[in-house]
This record gives C-alpha cells, structure tokens and sequence, in this order.
C-alpha cells in the first residue's frame, strides 16, 4: 500500500507514471499490462512507487468543481493555443514594420561601403551525405549542420544573416539585442535575438523547431504574416499552401540528428524520407502514391537500410532495390520503372 | 500475507492456483483497477468481483495464461463500470451551473479550504511545465477526455499527448512528494 513516508526519485516517478498514462489508454493492448507485470515483478519498489502515483491520480479527479473549473481556465482554456499566438501577433504587426525600416536603412548604408569600419564576412559552410558539421560563427554563435546541408551567412554592422540553402542546421546564438539574428530558409524568415532553434529544409517546405527562447517565424516579404514559436514549439512552413502552422515539439524529436537519431511524429512520408536521403548512402525514391502515409517514430542514420526493410510491416508499401538506389511503392501496383 | 476471506473455504478444483494468483498478484491487481477506475474503493471491490469469477470459471485447465486471464476479466470490468458511470454520472463539467464571477473573490467557504490549498500548489507545479504539457495534463486528469480526444483538440499525435501527461503527472507527484517531507 501506498506509504506516505516512502520517498521514490524523479526516474522511479516517470517509470510509474509512464505505465500509469500507458494503462489508461483505452487503445493500450494487453501486452501493455503484461509488459508492465513484468515490471513490477522486477522491484517491489516499483509497484509501491506505481500505486503512489495512482492514489495522486485518484486525487486528482476528486477535486471539487470550482478547483477544476480554475485549472482548466488556467492551463486549458478554450479555443485552445489560439489567444496564446493572437494578441502577440497583433503586437508584432507593429514590430515588424519598425524592424524592415531598420533592415532597410541598414542594407542601405553597407552598399555605401560598410558601417563604421566593421569588416562584412560572407561565408558558406557545406556539409556531405551522411556527415554533420559543427561550426562557429564570427559572433560566437554556433550552428551545427545536418547531412547534405548548405549555408550561406552574411555578417556586416548590424546584420546577421544566414541563408539554409538545403538541408537542415541547429543555431544556438549568441545573445545580441542590437543585431537580431535572421534565417531564411525557402519563404520563410525565422528571427530572434538569442536562442536556440533547428531549421529544417525538405524541397520548399521549411520546419523551425525551438529549442529555448522565443523566435518569429515570417512568410518572406510578408512580414505582417508571422507566427510566434516559443521553447518546445515548432512553426511549419507549407509552400504549397503558403501557410505557417504552430504546433509543438521536443528537443529530442528537433535535434535528435544530432545524435544520428531522426525523430518524426505524424510527418508524412515524403518528408521523412527527404530527412533520410541526407543520410542514406543510397538515395532513396518514394512514390507519389505513398508520399501523404503518416510516420511517427524513431530512425537511427546509421540503420536506414534495416528501417527501410521494416517498412512494409507498417505501411502498405514495398521496397526495391536497384544499383540506383531503393524505391519504396504503393503496394500490389507495379512499380514503374523510369 | 494472510488468507483472504473470500477465498478461503471455496472448494473449487482450481481454488489453490487462483490463491497462489491472488498471493502474486492481489496486489497489482488493485493498483491496475485503481489506475483504470481512479478510485481505489471501486478498485477492490472490482477487484473482488475479478476473484470470485476466475473461481467461477467451469473449465479453468483451458486458459493459457492465468494471469493475463485474470487481468482481462478485471479490464472487462473496469470498461463496464466506466460505461455506467457515464450514464449514471452527474451533469459534465461544462454543463455545470457556471460560478458567479464573485466567487473567486469571495472568500472561500470552509469545505473548500483544503481544496484550495491543493490547487494552490498543484497549480504552482504546473506553472513550471511547457504549457503544453500542463494543458494536456490538465483536460486528461482533471477534465476527464482520453488522449484520442485531447490529440484531436491540441493537434498532437495521441502519443505526444501521453507523452506529455506523463511528464506532468511524474512532476507534480514529485512535487507534492517534496511538500509532504518534513
């Protein structure tokens, strides 16, 4: 039974916690409760540390009404995310406009030959399939590049500019009121003044993920359409729909490349496997027929080819392979040969 | 660990091995209903109803496993009580008579205080998570909605929801934790 006086560290608590949540989900399989027999058949630590968290979560739905009614107005009001990203929206409206005058008179002045003897840096970083690259910015801030990713940066008075011109790129930058930083990547202008974000390019869609801080995301010469993203949140760029939607994101699903482990939840396939082929030794083709399927999961770079194997336990599709690469079809057509 | 009464003096042929099942897993098989339920009192009394028919059962040499046999009697149940309990429950939170906006002002009556001092804190616990693992925390713990629905509300994948009740849920318990100490 649950002791009051037991104390479990914060791993114990999310082991209990994660079996708790995985339990009460009504689509969780009887594995699930197998599975976690077996773990509380391990540590008896473990079962008093699962009832701990249990008797909380029973607490919890026994709050009375007006409590309830409070944290829901608090942490869940509704319409849900939209008052959040409306009145900072408004407020950059006007924002934007001061900060275009002030690029604008900035561009101006280094054609006239640079601002106060700075030096201007233009440089372009690249990195090959399959390798990523750590680099330091003249300012001190540092990017790391993903496989196959290009980047042009352009430093000069108060501009700092860098251009993802493929691929993706982490940016941890370095803290600098008077010089906000900017990324443009395909139609989209990501914009802070010290933070940490990734950018990820597939064809014209553009994905930001932030890792700490706070950045805007604009639609490229169309400051007036900007989202703001905040730690955990993603801004993803739709060319094709010309759209800017927030969702959200951890920082292992937004710079887990960084430790060879590409993380995905409900990407579409296409650009799942526009990650890979910046890693994939051989390049991979996906046909249109299969291109919209959803992914959700884990690929380490270093198993791409295992990871393409398995997918036709998941997906209605089948891989071929050729000397040109690895094909992945709808399943039962044909495969085309081009 | 002692005998348990209902067990005790029923003669079934397979009474001993659903005792050696109770002595192992009894225990486990509250906390699964406790977790399911949210109330360890409907708990052990499904519990009980769990136990007496695995004694029930006419031809127990034939379940494989006992005790995943057991635990999907006991979920079968848990799902049945859930069901009735919509049914019986009380109007839904956002039916309820909305509280005048002077009620939060107002001081709070007696009944409410220790409520109110549970809030407080939990509310301090969940103002240090990312907003959106506090809000989804919240609609599932408090509100009551299953990941499906939240995922669909919040625009995550189910299991980014479960993802994000689980880190809530493991913070405010350890924070509760730290309070309790002395």
């Amino acid at each position: 039974m649950d002791n009051p006086n037991q104390q479990f560290d914060e791993h114990l608590l999310l082991a209990a916690a994660d079996w708790w949540t995985r339990l009460r989900d009504p689509q969780g399989a009887e594995a699930c409760v197998e599975q976690w027999l077996d773990w509380t058949a391990q540590d008896e630590r473990h079962l008093a540390a699962f009832e701990h968290v249990a008797a909380f979560g029973e607490g919890l739905g026994l709050l009375d009404a007006v409590t309830r009614r409070r944290l829901l107005a608090e942490f869940a009001p509704a319409p849900v995310a939209a008052p959040a990203i409306a009145p900072r929206r408004r407020w950059w409206l006007t924002a934007a406009a001061a900060a275009v005058l002030a690029l604008g008179i900035g561009g101006g002045v280094l054609l006239w030959g640079g601002v106060g003897g700075d030096a201007v840096t233009v440089a372009t970083y690249a990195s090959t399939t399959g390798q990523n690259r750590d680099i330091v910015l003249p300012d001190g801030s540092k990017v790391t590049l993903g496989g196959a990713s290009r980047l042009s940066v352009r430093f000069a008075g108060n501009e700092r500019s860098a251009t993802l011109e493929a691929g993706e790129a982490y940016f941890q930058v370095k803290h600098d009121t008077r010089r906000p930083f900017e990324v443009t990547a395909g139609g989209v202008v990501t914009r802070d003044i010290g933070t940490a974000f990734d950018v990820r390019r597939d064809g014209s869609n553009v994905t930001v993920a932030v890792t700490e801080g706070q950045v805007r995301v604009a639609v490229a010469g169309d400051a007036t359409r900007s989202l703001d993203a905040g730690a955990e949140q993603r801004v993803a760029w739709d060319a094709t729909t010309r759209t800017l939607r927030l969702g959200t994101t951890t920082p292992e699903q937004a710079i887990g490349w960084r430790q060879h482990r590409l993380e995905f939840v409900d990407e579409s396939l296409s650009v799942v496997i526009a990650s890979i082929n910046r890693y994939s030794a051989r390049p991979v083709r996906l046909d249109s027929q299969v291109a919209r399927l959803g992914f959700t999961g884990t690929v380490h770079t270093d198993e791409i080819g295992s990871w393409l194997h398995a997918l036709p336990q998941v997906f209605p599709l089948q891989v071929r392979e050729d000397e040109h690469g690895v094909t992945l079809s709808a399943d039962k057509v044909p495969a085309q040969r081009r | 660990m002692s005998q348990p009464q209902t067990i005790a003096g029923t003669v079934a042929p397979h009474a001993a091995g659903v005792e050696a099942l109770f002595r192992e897993h009894g225990r486990a098989l509250v906390a699964f209903l406790q977790c399911r339920l949210g109330s360890l009192a409907d708990a052990q009394e499904l519990a009980q109803e769990t136990w007496l028919r695995m004694l029930a059962l006419e031809r127990p040499e034939q379940i494989d496993s006992p005790r995943a046999f057991l635990f999907r009697i006991a979920a079968n149940l848990a799902v049945d009580r859930q069901r009735m309990r919509k049914l019986r429950d009380a109007v839904p939170l956002d039916e309820a008579p909305e509280p005048t906006p002077e009620l939060h002002l107002a001081p709070v009556p007696e009944r409410h205080a220790a409520a109110s001092a549970q809030w407080r804190n939990l509310g301090e616990a969940l103002r240090e998570l990312p907003p959106k693992t506090s809000q989804a925390f919240v609609l599932h713990a408090i509100e009551g909605r299953d990941f499906e629905a939240i995922a669909q509300t919040m625009r995550l994948s189910a299991r980014m929801v479960r993802y994000h009740v689980t880190r809530a849920l493991a913070h405010c318990r350890a924070r509760a934790d730290e309070r309790e100490m002395p």
